[in-house]
């Protein structure tokens, strides 16, 4: 056993949160070794130490030690280590190991670091459940387990990261999901080979599109959110110590909706559903658009509102493109300051940047106030979206067609649109079109696209399964 | 090879975009533009958009310069002479064109349209025998006066210049609306008729009628026929070609206190509209079939 207690003191090196406490039971001496940090003292106390002290005192001889403590300790995940390499892994995961003679049980007294489930910070529920998706994945997997109490709910589990040996759990439905999609999402997350996961942004980089500025994996906080996709055909990915899931295959109509749809009547979701798509239009396209027609295209506007344009220019002496750069930097860095401030000074410094600086801005002649306008609503627009990667899409391409509209007018921007189309056309992730059910066009599919309207048969996306119908069959 | 080649090609196209880059500062907005001939030379008067004092967009502040040249090309570009910033007439709203002009004075100005750079053909033509600088001068916005006159009052109806070109070049004549300035006012005379660019006469107000009854372009009016008043609250005007002849439908609305007025408004119809067709040769195929409803109401 010595020779065993030096091996292990020798891989944990210097770390001095592990503690190494010797026991004498039945005049036999055992070892238990945990991490103060990352166990739970009082799991040991009640599932360690007093049955250890109960049989004990019971004063019953004991042939095998070893056997008894692993039939008799009052923790459901016990187990008795095969390998040396196991009590490392272990011992890093919350286990607290005891050493009998060379052999090794681990018990697992993992202390509760994360926070608990809490409300989304970042998806808010206007009419849904607020439960969200906190940093333990266990409590994570639970949660979908709990909402979708199915057979075919199948949840598999892989290590990843070197040093980080990171849990990650991959989540679908056996009779919906496509097997090849799960067996192409198994094989990237296994070969995945980077040291450490610290959040599922870091799997997401392996698993996405690399050559898209669009987002093709979505992340959520929200629950519902992620057992809604399951239930589609989607697969939900958990990683452990991050509160965002990844669902993937997604759609670019998939970020035009929103959980809270599902839950409102149709007539209305219909409506917000357009206003959605009007701010995506408007967030691209409204600075380009300005820029041409000040520039290019006067006459694509009425007389009185070239004359009323001219007459708030006059004394700017940048050109339409540097006005709208500066205007959308300066936003962008308000923005960036205020997500990065305490609560305590963001909101003097929004309040700074907002009033003042737009305010002492026009004053001083810099900008315009109306293209303080168009910047603002094109930023306003561009942030009904949750998706963090979709809103900075929709940044690059409002630089690009700004560019565009600049140099080329509104004969550029039609040019960009076409690019754009183009582009978001050509992104088949996991053999999906990203436009569907647009392109290709599937009309039975259009009921849940942009319009909400109500079938009594509701229909999975056939591009993601072939088991379509929902409900009973 | 390939990003090479991107790179190269992608500026090249943007690139080229900017020999159309126009700061909105550097325009002088037109919006109306007067051509007279004296002493053999073009006058061009055009009326400025005064962007430093724009008040509303019923009435803004205007700039008047005036240029002279031997042809409309040399008189546009002496305006630059005063002119601190470039001509842009894409809004230009009306194009005023005096009496001192002959018919061939008419065909360059329409060769000197339709060759100028951000011409869109859309402001509308009127005629005048007055000074066109004291008109350009007046508070008075003239697309306003001939677009209100054409729905309160129509007289004349709005002549756009694609259309003047249009009927031209496919029927050799045309109806101007005409205004003059009298006592510091303009005024909306009715129309003058223009055969191959040659000014003929001004129509008389029997003959205006005629011609906004045949091309659909009475909205409301009160009418006198007789010393009685008629109150046509909405005429419409079918054109039926069948073979060779057309068959023009006039139906009417109109409110009157005379009795059996219907009748005698049909025939006065009738009349003014076969001298109309016979003087002017005007549609004169056409047979002429008019239906006529309307209501009496009490004083």
């Amino acid at each position: 056993m010595e020779k065993l207690l030096t091996k292990i003191k020798k891989d944990i090196g210097l770390s001095t949160d592990f503690i190494f406490k010797e026991l004498i039971f039945f005049d036999k001496k055992i070892t238990l070794i945990y991490s103060e940090l990352i166990c739970s003292t009082d799991l040991m106390n009640d599932f360690i130490l007093k049955p250890i002290i109960q049989i004990e005192n019971e004063q019953i001889l004991i042939p095998d030690i070893y056997e008894k403590l692993y039939n008799i300790l009052p923790d459901n995940n016990v187990k008795k280590i095969e390998k040396y390499q196991e009590i490392i892994d272990d011992l890093y995961n919350g286990y607290c190991l005891i050493i009998i003679d060379e052999k090794a049980l681990a018990i697992e007294v993992r202390e509760s670091l994360s926070r608990g489930v809490s409300e989304p910070t970042n998806e808010p529920a206007l009419q849904g459940p607020k439960d969200g998706f906190c940093e333990n994945v266990n409590t994570n997997l639970g949660i979908l387990r709990k909402r979708i109490k199915s057979n075919h709910l199948y949840i598999e589990t892989q290590e990843v990261g070197s040093s980080s040996k990171t849990k990650v759990g991959i989540v679908y439905m056996n009779n919906i999901c496509e097997k090849k999609l799960v067996d192409e999402v198994k094989k990237k997350i296994k070969n995945v080979n980077i040291d450490g996961i610290i959040d599922s942004g870091y799997i997401k980089r392996y698993l996405g599109d690399k050559n898209s500025f669009f987002p093709t994996i979505m992340s959520t906080e929200r629950c519902d959110n992620a057992a809604m996709a399951v239930l589609e055909g989607k697969i939900v990915i958990l990683v452990d110590n991050s509160c965002y899931a990844l669902i993937l295959p997604t759609f670019l109509i998939d970020y035009f909706h929103n959980p809270d749809d599902y839950y409102q009547k149709y007539l209305n979701v219909s409506f917000i559903r357009i206003i959605r798509i009007f701010a995506f239009i408007i967030s691209i396209f409204l600075p380009a658009y300005y820029i041409a027609v000040t520039t290019i295209n006067h006459d694509a506007i009425p007389v009185s509102m070239l004359i009323n344009f001219t007459t708030q220019r006059l004394t700017v002496p940048f050109p339409a493109l540097i006005e709208a750069l500066l205007m959308s930097i300066a936003f962008e860095i308000l923005r960036e300051s205020d997500m990065r401030m305490s609560n305590n000074v963001g909101t003097a410094v929004s309040v700074l940047g907002g009033l003042v600086l737009g305010d002492a801005a026009v004053s001083a002649g810099i900008v315009s106030p109306i293209m303080i306008i168009v910047i603002a609503i094109s930023a306003i627009s561009g942030l009904v979206f949750t998706s963090v990667e979709l809103t900075s899409a929709i940044r690059w391409w409002r630089y690009i067609f700004m560019f565009l509209g600049a140099f080329l007018g509104i004969y550029g921007i039609f040019l960009g649109m076409l690019f754009l189309i183009i582009s978001l056309a050509k992104i088949n992730h996991y053999g999906k079109p990203y436009l569907y059910p647009f392109a290709p066009f599937y009309k039975k599919d259009l009921d849940d696209a942009i319009l909400f309207i109500h079938k009594k048969e509701k229909r999975r996306n056939k591009y993601l399964t072939k088991n379509i119908i929902r409900g009973k069959q | 090879m390939k990003k090479i080649i991107l790179s190269v090609l992608i500026p090249f196209f943007i690139l080229t975009g900017c020999s159309n880059y126009t700061e909105l500062n550097n325009l002088s907005i037109v919006n109306e533009i007067g051509i007279e001939k004296r002493n053999n030379l073009y006058h061009v008067t055009i009326s400025v958009v005064d962007t430093n004092n724009y008040e509303n967009d019923d009435f803004y502040n205007k700039y008047i310069y005036e240029a002279e040249g031997i042809n409309l090309t040399e008189a546009f570009n002496n305006l630059y002479l005063y002119l601190d910033k470039e001509i842009y007439i894409s809004h230009l709203e009306t194009l005023l064109l005096s009496n001192t002009l002959n018919h061939t004075d008419l065909d360059h100005i329409n060769e000197y349209f339709n060759n100028v750079k951000n011409n869109r053909n859309s402001f509308i033509v009127v005629y005048t025998d007055s000074n066109i600088k004291e008109i350009l001068s007046s508070k008075t916005n003239i697309n306003s006066l001939i677009e209100t006159n054409s729905q309160n009052y129509s007289l004349v109806y709005p002549l756009t210049y694609e259309n003047y070109l249009k009927i031209l070049y496919q029927k050799k004549y045309s109806f101007i609306p005409t205004i003059r300035y009298t006592d510091k006012k303009i005024t909306v005379v009715g129309y003058s008729y223009f055969y191959k660019n040659k000014h003929i006469n001004l129509l008389s107000q029997e003959e205006n009628f005629s011609y906004n009854i045949i091309n659909n372009h009475i909205n409301t009016m009160n009418l006198s026929i007789h010393k009685n008043d008629y109150f046509i609250s909405s005429l419409d005007t079918n054109l039926q070609i069948n073979n060779d002849t057309t068959n023009i439908h006039i139906t009417s609305y109109i409110y009157s206190e005379e009795k059996n007025y219907i009748d005698k408004y049909n025939i006065y119809i009738k009349n003014i509209i076969d001298h109309f067709i016979n003087k002017y040769s005007y549609y004169s195929q056409y047979k002429i079939h008019i239906y006529s409803k309307g209501e009496n109401y009490e004083k």
